[in-house]
């Protein structure tokens, strides 16, 4: 018997020692594991959004900005008896209680965050209801910020809009400091300089009980504020171009001819970015179904073909390295024969014997076909590149056209085919394969209007009120005395009788440009374009105007342009 | 006062096993300090109930100490039945609290009569085995043994109390084993207790089974079943080598921790003492159950001897199985920690155990 007492001894000290390898292992060499889940248990962080940065015009007019909404929440933390609650809540706010309580059941998140009940009140009712909450406790109003862009349809485009991230979109931004309901922007500005404008969100980390109460804050880090973005777009202007093209589709750039700063960039038809922020799904849906392309910025992302306002690079060559000379003569009889091909001037009576000028004034195309054919592809190609055709501008907006200026290379590798006198005449008239954005146009003719600077066209001019850096221009080095007789020419288009823009002549200011009527795909209609610079004598603004299938360019875009000159001179801007 | 004189006789003060009662209020002092903080701002007005407990509970070994182990022994068999009839009466008139019937009410007091059963078991196992010699043991003694055992098993595993019922095994095997019977036999009892688990396990409660389950698997449930073992892990590994300090323990504060003043009383002084808090306990009940074996082994009397096994077993068992379970290597099975969990039956039974081993060194 004593012999087996004495066998629990040894027991007893396997317990022992079981009991404290057991407790070791748990609390010294697992430690750092279960105090981790320990924290993980009882710490919880919500977060406190930053207000996003908004946009501003030239003269600090708000293109999206944040307004204060007020909403109806619950907090589920301090709502002893939901449904006497909602009961009462049900007659001010004219919901059924059941409907409120799936609502908070719909939004309930964690017993410390609230749970919207109804979004964005009007501020009277969210003022009257703000006096009678006091006999519902656990209701609350809360204010928020919530984007708005005062303008609405005009320069959406370029400003964009915002969304709830998406969770493909999560995925990829998630290093980036992004999180699930955060705000993003989808489109222009919004888009691009979404990482300056989003500022960062704070938080606050409170200790929480088992079931999930807040107990006490442990610290707090405040919201920093998103950079405004100020751009150079003048807002009177582009509402007032929204205004004129009204019923076009197209699209309108005023660049300021000598910096490159775009004043005014529109595109129709366009789409009013406040429906993403009311979320009207049913707005959104037409606009995403509709067959015109609405959210299309066609000033950088359209594809047209350049027709007579490619003749002003053409002009260019031909004075500087073809071989022309300014005053050398063409016979136009209203057609040329292009090895067996018979190619007609627009004007069927012939334009007679035309030198470079007035070949440019009447937009001539027997003159330019003849001028390109002894000119050749391949300086054509060099000047098309040199004014920037060819490639993007680098404007601060994604999804930019490169363009195409076709060549030998380029036709055999694309159409399997080799390039000749035919294609050569096509380009020299800016019809065949070459496919331009309007605002390569608009930097083409700031750079004819500045002396040769090929500028980078910008939107962007401050960020958080600190200027951004500019890309020089580059030069196109082509002759001033080349220059002055393009410009000229192109004052010529509008100023006399027989030029093809005579129709936006004004005696206000003198206007310079060229038009053009590019044929599509469709036979018997054609883009209407119209390029130009004003004040002539000294530039400071450069545009063009596009409208699709818009006929002549010497009609409704010369109108347009005629009109926009003037306002322009009106907001100084001349 | 004649009478309160002859209850405190000097020689019986002399006598007390003093080793035994300074480990035993070390133990109970350990306890206290970590119900006031599981009870901390929630329960206030358990420390002080626990602490008139203690005090009866000091009474009660002061008591058994004076009346002996000899007299309780001879009373066996009538202890045992009252054991038997309170089980029963708590299973015809019983409160149920959580699900289960174990209270008996007595005013304002409740009673866990399935406690006092491991007493009178283990006073009656040792009243029967002085009748016997090991080696004349008959079918018909082991059959009634077996009963003996089997009948309290059965009354408190319908209550049900899964835990406390299965204490009675380890006691019944231990004091076969220190009473001399031949390990074949034994071994024999144990194979016939594994082919009866089977049997068990389909007459187990739903929750029972699912602890069961959560045992092997504390994840596969972890806010059902597997919970408070999982929480109560996070507890005692998160308390490190020093702990979070008195008071300070977020899992008990923040109420991540269920049963934490009762049956997991000992997550709360893993992670408010850390390691240190463990070892010093753990080292306590070691040195409180060799006690246990070294006054026994002192006494050479066969039924003391078989009464302080019981005893040793008793403790052994239970705070192993309780400090086990709490750091998840024992299923969760609802057995109190000795001395140290919230409850008065547990803790005076406790205490009278520890005064009858007490009383094995008084010379008369």
């Amino acid at each position: 018997m004593e012999e087996r007492l004495r066998h629990f001894a040894v027991l007893s000290q396997c317990c022992l020692l079981v009991l404290l390898l057991t407790a070791f292992y748990l609390q010294v060499v697992r430690s750092a594991y279960y105090k981790d889940l320990s924290s993980a248990n009882r710490i919880r962080i919500i977060p406190l959004p930053a207000p996003r940065g908004t946009i501003l015009d030239r003269n600090g007019v708000v293109l999206a900005g944040n307004r204060v909404a007020f909403s109806v929440v619950a907090l589920p933390q301090e709502l002893p008896d939901a449904d006497a609650v909602f009961a009462r809540l049900s007659p001010y706010v004219d919901i059924e209680p059941d409907e409120l309580k799936r609502r908070y059941t719909k939004n309930y998140y964690v017993p410390f965050a609230p749970a919207v009940l109804m979004d964005d009140i009007k501020k009277e009712k969210a003022l009257y209801l703000e006096e009678v909450l006091s006999e519902m406790p656990g209701i609350a109003i809360r204010p928020s910020f919530v984007r708005e862009y005062p303008l609405g349809t005009v320069g959406a485009h370029m400003v964009g809009y915002v969304g709830e991230i998406t969770a493909a979109e999560l995925d990829r931004l998630k290093e980036y400091g992004y999180r699930m309901k955060d705000v993003v922007g989808r489109q222009g500005i919004e888009e691009q300089y979404d990482s300056y404008m989003r500022g960062v969100a704070g938080g606050k980390q409170i200790e929480a009980d088992n079931r999930g109460r807040q107990v006490r804050v442990l610290g707090s880090r405040l919201p920093r504020a998103g950079k405004d973005v100020r751009l150079t777009v003048d807002s009177a202007l582009q509402a007032y171009i929204r205004g004129l093209l009204q019923g076009y589709t197209g699209a309108v750039v005023v660049l300021d001819a000598q910096t490159g700063a775009v004043l005014a960039m529109e595109s129709t038809p366009g789409f009013d970015p406040n429906v993403f922020v009311r979320r009207d799904e049913g707005a959104i849906r037409t606009l995403q179904r509709s067959s015109v392309a609405p959210f299309l910025n066609r000033a950088l992302s359209g594809r047209y073909p350049p027709g007579s306002i490619f003749k002003l690079v053409v002009a260019c060559a031909a004075l500087e390295k073809g071989g022309v000379q300014k005053n050398q003569l063409y016979e136009c009889q209203g057609y040329v024969y292009v090895g067996d091909a018979r190619i007609r001037c627009w004007r069927r009576e012939g334009h007679g014997f035309v030198n470079v000028t007035e070949a440019l004034i009447g937009s001539c195309n027997v003159y330019f076909i003849q001028a390109g054919l002894k000119v050749g592809p391949v300086l054509l190609e060099k000047y098309a590149r040199l004014f920037g055709f060819g490639s993007a501008t680098g404007i601060e907006l994604g999804h930019e056209y490169d363009g195409l200026v076709p060549n030998k290379l380029w036709k055999r590798q694309h159409m399997h085919a080799g390039w000749y006198d035919g294609d050569t005449a096509n380009m020299a008239i800016g019809q065949g394969y070459i496919i331009v954005t309007p605002l390569q146009v608009a930097r083409m003719t700031a750079a004819i209007a500045n002396g040769g600077r090929l500028l980078r066209p910008y939107l962007v001019e401050q960020i958080g009120g600190l200027g951004v850096a500019r890309v020089a221009a580059t030069d196109t080095d082509v002759s001033q005395g080349t220059l002055r007789i393009i410009r000229d020419a192109m004052t010529g288009v509008i100023r006399e009788a027989r030029g093809t823009g005579h129709t936006a002549s004004t005696k206000e200011v003198a206007i310079a440009a060229k038009t053009g009527t590019a044929q599509t795909a469709m036979p018997a209609k054609t883009h209407a374009w119209f390029t130009g610079f004003a004040p002539a004598e000294k530039p400071r603004i450069a545009f063009v105007i596009l409208i699709e299938y818009g006929g002549s360019g010497g009609d409704t875009p010369a109108l347009i342009a005629r009109q926009l000159v003037l306002y322009a001179k009106e907001q100084g801007l001349l | 006062m004649p009478h309160m004189k002859s209850v405190l006789r000097l020689q019986d003060i002399k006598e007390i096993d003093w080793p035994l009662l300074v480990l035993m209020l070390c133990i109970v002092g350990i306890g206290l300090a970590a119900l006031y903080s599981a009870s901390f701002g929630r329960l206030p007005e358990l420390p002080l109930r626990q602490c008139i407990w203690v005090l009866t509970g000091i009474f009660l070994f002061m008591l058994s100490h004076k009346i002996g182990y000899r007299r309780y022994i001879n009373a066996a068999y009538f202890l045992y039945a009252l054991g038997i009839l309170l089980l029963l009466i708590v299973l015809v008139t019983g409160s149920r609290k959580f699900g289960a019937q174990r209270w008996l009410y007595v005013g304002p007091l409740s009673f866990q009569p399935s406690e006092l059963m491991k007493l009178c078991y283990l006073l009656a196992l040792a009243r029967v085995f002085s009748h016997f010699e090991p080696r004349e043991l008959t079918a018909l003694d082991i059959g009634f043994v077996v009963c003996l055992t089997l009948l309290p098993m059965a009354l408190i595993l319908v209550e049900p109390d899964l835990g406390t019922s299965l204490i009675f095994l380890p006691l019944f095997l231990g004091i076969f084993y220190v009473w001399g019977v031949n390990l074949r036999f034994l071994s024999g009892c144990a194979l016939l207790g594994l082919a009866a688990a089977p049997v068990m396990w389909f007459n187990l409660k739903e929750y029972q089974r699912s602890r069961l389950l959560a045992f092997f698997d504390p994840n596969a449930d972890p806010l059902g079943a597997g919970y408070t073992m999982i929480q109560s892990k996070i507890a005692i590994g998160s308390g490190g080598l020093f702990g979070k300090g008195w008071l300070s323990g977020t899992q008990n504060i923040l109420n991540f921790l269920p049963e934490r003043h009762s049956d997991f009383i000992f997550s709360v002084i893993g992670e408010e003492f850390g390691f240190l808090g463990s070892l010093v306990t753990m080292t306590l009940f070691f040195l409180l159950t060799s006690r246990i074996l070294v006054t026994t082994l002192a006494k050479r009397d066969r039924e003391a001897r078989m009464v302080g096994a019981g005893v040793f077993l008793l403790f052994l068992v239970q705070s192993f199985i309780n400090l086990g379970m709490s750091m998840g290597i024992m299923p969760v099975v609802g057995l109190p920690l000795p001395l140290m969990s919230y409850g008065g039956s547990h803790l005076l039974v406790n205490m009278v155990c520890l005064g009858l081993v007490s009383s094995f060194r008084k010379t008369v």
